[in-house]
């Protein structure tokens, strides 16, 4: 049996004005095979989509203002912007409501109850320096409809599966999207390591060789 | 008491509560410090023009992390004082060169954060060119003093704005630092 390999691919820094399959598609041509997963990092597909915010341009409600004042100040919705960011997306009352709840729920040791049922992008959103230049100044988002996005890659490109993973250096991986029958745990302990890279590490494309 | 005096009762408390609450969290507060009297010193000299840097510090005394989205430094010389040099202005962070003007934004820690430092250092780099075919050493002789606004722009637990502070090199400092002999006329 073929040993697994991760492959990061170089890219030049894509925008929203590049479409992430005929990237990926342009990007890995020639070496991806039908054993093979394409896993594309969660923010450039976000970004290709267009699905952020510059700091700048949000305007900050005071409902944003004092409740972003309850998140610890590493979180991405520490901010003004990422928690306004994160109303815009999700609707200020659900937002708010689901922080009561996980303050209550923290009071009897119910943890994650705000991340649970403030939104699927509670969990995703990046705030500013999240992501690397240009887009260090922008609160960027999750990517939209990721289940689309991964059946589309997997059907251009012809490889076994394709996940969209949210990965960071303090070995933290996830998958936000993966096609159908992927084992997706197995690939987010591969991606363990976090072969995307942050800062200026410009490979948000990483091919799993051999997964299958 | 009516019940509609129960409520305003019940806002006022939750209003003092939450400051009260706010005040224990604390939150960023975020300053620059420049060097008084600030010495520049020459980065790069060539006869086309001359670098020279002057480092200041941007600091987080508060309890809360603050991101410092942009630095920007901006000369304000007007060539209606003088206009033997073009002067051009750049941020670079310790640690982080950049070939290009590009600031990338950065976490600014907490005082007393095991994470990170709560000091940014950064050097401004002041670069004159000499204009109207002089040569650096005469265009350098007529110098001014020249101002320089650090303008940076941060977020933590307030929204993002952007603060200032000034940096004068005055015409003696920049002909110590060049070894260049002022003409005053």
């Amino acid at each position: 049996m073929a040993k697994v390999q991760i492959i990061p691919v170089p890219t030049r820094i894509l925008t929203q004005k590049d479409d992430i399959i005929d990237t990926v598609e342009r990007y890995t041509k020639g070496k991806i095979g039908k054993n093979d997963v394409i896993s594309v990092a969660e923010s450039v597909v976000a970004i290709t989509q267009g699905n952020f915010l510059r700091v700048d341009e949000i305007k900050i409600s005071r409902a944003a203002q004092n409740c972003c004042r309850f998140i610890p100040d590493y979180g991405s919705l520490a901010t003004p912007h990422g928690m306004q960011a994160l109303m815009l997306a999700e609707g200020t009352w659900r937002v708010v409501f689901a922080l009561a709840l996980g303050f209550l729920g923290k009071l009897v040791g119910c943890r994650g109850l705000f991340y649970k049922y403030g939104g699927e992008q509670a969990a995703l959103i990046d705030d500013a320096t999240g992501t690397m230049p240009p887009f260090d100044k922008c609160v960027v988002y999750g990517p939209k409809n990721p289940q689309e996005v991964v059946d589309k890659l997997k059907e251009r490109l012809g490889c076994y599966g394709a996940i969209i993973a949210d990965v960071n250096d303090l070995k933290r991986s996830r998958i936000v999207g993966a096609t159908a029958g992927m084992d997706a745990e197995r690939a987010a302990n591969l991606l363990i390591d976090n072969p995307f890279g942050n800062a200026s590490q410009k490979t948000p494309i990483c091919i799993i060789k051999n997964f299958a | 008491m009516t019940i509609l005096t129960w409520i305003l009762v019940a806002l006022v408390a939750i209003l003092i509560l939450r400051d009260i609450v706010f005040d224990i969290i604390g939150k960023e507060e975020v300053s620059i410090n420049i060097p008084d009297p600030a010495v520049p010193k020459v980065l790069s000299h060539d006869g086309d023009a001359v670098t020279l840097g002057v480092p200041f510090q941007i600091i987080n005394d508060g309890k809360q992390s603050a991101l410092v989205i942009d630095v920007i430094v901006r000369p304000q010389l007007a060539f209606e004082q003088y206009d033997g040099v073009s002067v051009h202005g750049k941020a670079e962070m310790e640690g982080r060169p950049r070939e290009d003007d590009y600031f990338e934004a950065a976490v600014l820690f907490a005082k007393g954060d095991k994470s990170g430092s709560n000091v940014m250092n950064i050097m401004a780099q002041i670069t004159l060119t000499p204009r109207k075919g002089m040569t650096m050493k005469k265009a350098l002789s007529g110098m001014v003093d020249l101002p320089i606004d650090i303008v940076y722009m941060f977020v933590g637990r307030v929204p993002c704005h952007y603060e200032k502070g000034r940096i004068i090199l005055t015409a003696e400092q920049i002909a110590e630092a060049t070894g260049t002999e002022l003409i005053t006329d």
